[in-house]
């Protein structure tokens, strides 16, 4: 024993103090990944991006402008077992067949039991380019090819026959790419304008806060609206497509702005600008590489919750028949196809879209949250 | 104040309250035991966080949670009942926290004053309305009878109506020597400087008239001038209504001027008691003689300021033994860092928690083979 | 406090001019001349005078000058109330306005006292009793609700009624009332329809109102005022509901001025299409959609014209509620 312990008893024990440093964003990382919601959120968010986004086309079993005959019929679901009781280990559908109810003058099509077609997974379908460039005739599902007849469809058609699944996977497309890049558009914006606002003050700040104040006069989704029905209808959709994202941004970038703008006010009298103006350092260099880098945290949770009202934007635009229209597949445009009482009553499939939208805004919330969560230093 | 006037009103035996966080337990109070007198003043000091605050919410039995409260408190309540005194003894532990008689307790007959008059008062409330409030919850007024003989031997009461509660607001005001209280009864804290805050607190705390004042740092918050006088104040207050004061403090020069009898508290412990004369003249805790040596004194040249060595330890890792022990001037190894000293009568009437005095120490074997091994 | 009242009611209006000004741009963008369009349909249905009323409302509006002459005759005639003639029905807008107006903002107000005759009470629940079971579930159901716009809940809602329940939850009055004169009836009439629409747009301003009064309770609850409250000997339900939430609801005030009732107007409008209510929204967007400019900006101008009005209102009642505010 050591010569302390002999006179007093005291034994000294050896501290590990492991020093671990970590840079902020590993422990942003770490914090997140313990929040299960906010990981939830964002693997249902990468389901939807390699679904629909990326990989619609090998998803869905049909192109989005195949008509068919069978005209809004319901949904044809996987079986199992047939009504036989037979077992079969690979899925079928049964067939459609069309019914004209006599009283009603109602054309509708009944589950046909004497049609089996069985589901082939991987298999030859039409002809489509992954991507836009990568040709491919291998589909995830479908029917056998050879069978002009056999059709699936596993939440029914619309009003024209088309598959309403394949054609909610490429309308995520259109809505979800939307949310992207208006809010891209919208982080620029912002951004800059919040903080030259905040650092140059002065005239600029009096000019970029009035209008900003006079955009959070006008209530946002009737403005919204106006300014989409001023798209002219005779537009080609990808046109129609960057105006309705700009607009988006257009309509929202005021409260960013001013967040922004705070956060850039408080960081100007941190010493460390002091020091890098002292140092002859631009403005512009301070602005970008000191000042915006300190409000990314913020920044990148509110762009993130931001997204999913993008997305019900767009969607209520095209609802109205406003923005994108047929033929252009959004979500927006799908749900138009429901916007009667007798839709919903004779053909309630078609609601099928909404499920889609509501499970994509959820989890950018969740995910939007999560990171909230876990850039919050004060946090657990 | 004569000896054989002492009654007692409050009895804190052995109290101890545990928190139980995150990191480990925290014994905020262990083994705190003291009485206190009607009309007398018990002061209480002791560096921050030494568990003075909680002592005196304990009291009130308003530990917040996740406090943990073990001991016995009791409450000697004295009314007029026929013009003869009843003594009821209450035993405050064992309230429930939210039941109807410690609420009578609470504002009736134990009042508390906190430290920052700012904050504990409601903002959008006006002075008035919280002395109305307090005085409609506790104060009663006999029943007009009519019929005397009948209902001579019923004491009925009623609780006083609006018109009452703003007469007894104002005049609550005029006693705390508030200017102009028929204005400023409407007053908003917002419009009342620190001082005048402090007396509305003390006006709210004083209008249900009861047996204990708690005060809790008054006047750590106010300027010195400001201070005085309502050091001033609650001295004259105190002779006026015969009541008990609990003066909790950090500065041993206020508490020189205000309290008869005083416990100095280390860690959640109990290190002395005595008069308040017999501490400033004997101190017997060499806790105590270190803080009456770090009062500067005015006309004596010093080179420096005298400090306690060391620092307050983390409760969660307390030196074993006397707690003191790593800071004590008076350290002795081999005993101090190894038993753990009690509480006991060193002189009369003169308690102290210090190895140094042979009444302190344990009777176990362990103890006693330590005392002598040393000797 | 009155010149308080005064300088935000004077904000308020200039911010209106303004306001209606930039709406009158934007309805007028849609390119094409309405005008010539209805003049050709009519025609062709064989309506002689047609040609003969178009220009009188030409002249009258000034349909062939310039935009800042045709604002300004728009203006001066709205505040005299006249909002100009909608084109799709041919009727002064006024008239059109008048039954649907208040009934937007009977709506919108019940909307709101059930945002907050629901948040309140659970938000103040959830911070008393935190993370009680109670607190668990209501953080999670406003967590969801957050998420759930109002627009898709009210397809929901009617795919639920017309197909499960084989409801009709379309509307405000039952046919019977629909156009019949006011009566006691008919306002009972109202209040039976009136709570499904209500409620749809009430579940995101609940679901954030409970977080916030959640927060800011649990805030308030920790101040020193609320231990001193205590000491006095009041009960727990007294501490909480006269002082703590008293002080706690101050900001909520001021976010259901600037966030809660604009949220539920522009929120409200797309629940009013999808339930097809007899109120602005739907005109709104048929305004849009047909180009009747004057119909879509004197709608615009309403709405905004409510968010301003919500918005005053909350200063004025926050400030009447907080003494610091109101006496400085």
């Amino acid at each position: 024993m050591s010569e302390l312990e002999k006179t007093t008893g005291i034994v000294e024990e050896e501290v590990h103090e492991e020093q671990i440093s970590q840079s902020y964003w590993a422990l942003v990382w770490w914090k997140f990944k313990k929040n299960r919601t906010a990981v939830l959120g964002a693997i249902m968010l990468a389901i939807f991006y390699i679904t629909c986004v990326f990989f619609a086309e090998f998803f869905a079993p049909y192109p989005k402008e195949l008509e068919t005959e069978f005209i809004e019929a319901r949904s044809t679901s996987f079986r199992f077992i047939d009504e036989e009781g037979n077992f079969s280990l690979r899925p079928f559908v049964y067939g459609l067949e069309k019914k004209i109810d006599k009283a009603t003058r109602k054309r509708t099509f009944e589950i046909d039991t004497t049609k089996k077609y069985p589901i082939y997974f991987f298999v030859k379908g039409e002809e489509t380019k992954i991507l836009g460039f990568i040709p491919t005739r291998i589909h995830l599902f479908g029917t056998d090819p050879n069978d002009e007849e056999a059709k699936v469809f596993i939440m029914g058609t619309d009003k024209l026959g088309r598959d309403l699944f394949s054609r909610i996977l490429y309308g995520g497309r259109i809505s979800m790419f939307i949310g992207l890049f208006s809010v891209t558009v919208f982080l620029i914006v912002g951004v800059t304008a919040g903080a030259s606002s905040g650092y140059y003050g002065g005239a600029t700040d009096i000019i970029i806060m009035r209008i900003t104040e006079f955009l959070s006069a006008f209530p946002q989704e009737p403005l919204f609206l106006a300014l989409g029905a001023a798209v002219p209808i005779d537009w080609p959709p990808t046109r129609v497509f960057f105006m309705v994202t700009i607009l988006l941004a257009l309509v929202q970038w005021g409260g960013l702005a001013r967040q922004v703008r705070g956060l850039v006010l408080a960081g100007r009298e941190e010493q460390y600008v002091l020091a890098a103006q002292s140092m002859g350092a631009s403005d512009r260099r301070i602005i970008f590489h000191h000042l915006i880098p300190a409000t990314m945290s913020h920044v990148i949770v509110i762009a993130t919750l931001k997204i999913p009202g993008m997305i019900l934007l767009e969607t209520a635009l095209s609802y109205f028949g406003l923005g994108l229209v047929p033929p252009t597949v959004s979500w927006g445009t799908l749900l138009q196809d429901a916007n009667s009482i007798r839709s919903i009553r004779f053909a309630p499939h078609l609601l099928w879209t909404v499920p889609f939208i509501l499970i994509a805004i959820l989890s950018y919330n969740m995910l939007g949250d999560g990171l909230r969560d876990a850039m919050d230093p004060y946090s657990k | 104040m004569s000896e054989e006037n002492k009654q007692i009103l409050v009895d804190v035996h052995d109290l101890h309250v545990e928190f139980d966080v995150r990191d480990g337990i925290v014994h905020a109070v262990d083994g705190a035991s003291f009485k206190i007198y009607r009309g007398q003043t018990l002061g209480i000091i002791g560096e921050s966080g030494c568990g003075k605050s909680i002592t005196a919410k304990a009291i009130m039995n308003m530990v917040p949670k996740p406090g943990k409260m073990k001991g016995e408190i009791t409450f000697h309540e004295y009314s007029k009942e026929n013009g003869k005194e009843i003594e009821e003894i209450v035993r405050i532990d064992a309230l429930p926290p939210n039941g109807e008689k410690i609420r009578s307790i609470r504002g009736g007959h134990i009042g508390m004053i906190f430290q920052e008059p700012m904050s504990s008062l409601t903002p959008v409330f006006s002075a008035g309305f919280h002395i109305i409030e307090a005085a409609k919850l506790h104060r009663f007024v006999p029943l007009d009878t009519v019929g005397d003989t009948m209902t001579k031997n019923l004491q009925a009461k009623r609780k006083i109506n609006d018109a009452e509660a703003r007469e007894i607001a104002i005049d609550m005001l005029k006693r705390v020597g508030l200017p102009n209280p028929e204005q400023r009864v409407d007053s908003y804290p917002h419009q009342l400087s620190g001082g005048q805050r402090q007396r509305v607190m003390i006006a709210i705390a004083l209008s249900a008239h009861p047996d204990l004042l708690i005060a809790d740092e008054p006047t750590t918050a106010l300027d010195v001038s400001i201070e005085a006088q309502i050091l001033d104040l609650m001295r004259e207050l105190q002779k006026n209504e015969d009541m008990a004061i609990m003066f909790i403090t950090h500065n041993m020069g206020v508490i020189a001027e205000i309290a008869d009898e005083i416990v100095v508290m280390y860690m959640g412990k109990e290190v002395e008691r005595a008069d308040t004369i017999e501490l400033f003249e004997n101190p017997q805790h060499p806790y105590t003689t270190s803080l009456l040596g770090s009062i500067p004194q005015i006309g004596e040249k010093e080179s420096q300021l005298e400090t306690i060595e060391g620092m307050v330890p983390s409760p969660f890792d307390l030196p074993p033994g006397c707690v003191f022990h790593p800071r004590c001037p008076n350290f002795m190894p081999g005993k101090c860092d190894k038993v753990y000293p009690e509480y006991a009568e060193v002189c009369e009437g003169h308690w102290a928690r210090c190895l140094l005095y042979d009444g302190c120490w344990p009777q176990t074997p362990e103890a006693l083979a330590i005392k002598a091994e040393a000797a | 406090m009155l010149s308080f009242l005064i300088r935000r009611i004077f904000y308020a209006l200039i911010m209106l001019v303004v306001v209606s000004f930039v709406s009158f741009i934007i309805i007028t963008l849609p390119p094409g001349d309405f005008m010539t369009q209805k003049i050709a349909e009519l025609q062709a249905r064989g309506d002689k005078s047609a040609e003969l009323r178009i220009n009188e409302y030409r002249e009258r509006y000034g349909l062939d000058k310039p935009l800042l002459t045709q604002y300004w005759l728009w203006a001066s005639n709205f505040v005299k109330g006249d909002f100009g003639l909608s084109f799709e029905y041919d009727q002064p807008v006024a008239t059109l306005l008048a039954q649907r107006f208040p009934l937007s903002v009977t709506l919108a107000l019940a909307t709101t006292a059930f945002t907050w005759a629901l948040a309140i009470p659970i938000g103040v629940f959830s911070a008393v009793k935190q993370y009680s079971l109670g607190d668990q579930i209501a953080t999670t159901i406003s967590f969801l609700g957050i998420g759930i716009p109002p627009f898709l809940l009210a397809l929901v809602v009617l795919y639920v009624a017309v197909v499960k329940l084989d409801q009709d939850v379309v509307g405000l009055f039952s046919r019977e009332f629909a156009d019949a004169s006011w009566s006691l009836a008919k306002v009972w009439d109202l209040l039976k329809h009136l709570w499904v629409p209500a409620l749809i747009g009430a579940v995101t301003g609940t679901a954030g109102t409970i977080r916030i009064m959640r927060g800011n309770l649990l805030d308030t609850l920790g101040q020193p005022f609320i231990e001193a409250a205590r000491a006095r000997g009041l009960k727990n339900r007294t501490v909480i509901w006269r002082h703590a939430v008293r002080m706690a609801i101050n900001p909520l005030i001021v976010i259901l001025g600037t966030e809660t009732f604009p949220g539920i107007l522009a929120g409200n409008i797309l629940v009013e299409v999808v339930l097809s209510l007899p109120t602005m929204g739907p005109l709104y967007i048929q305004a849009l959609l047909t180009q009747d400019m004057y119909m879509a900006g004197t709608v615009l101008v309403f709405i905004t014209m409510m968010v301003l009005a919500g918005a005053v209102l909350a200063d004025v009642v926050l400030a009447w509620v907080d003494p610091r505010i109101r006496l400085g």
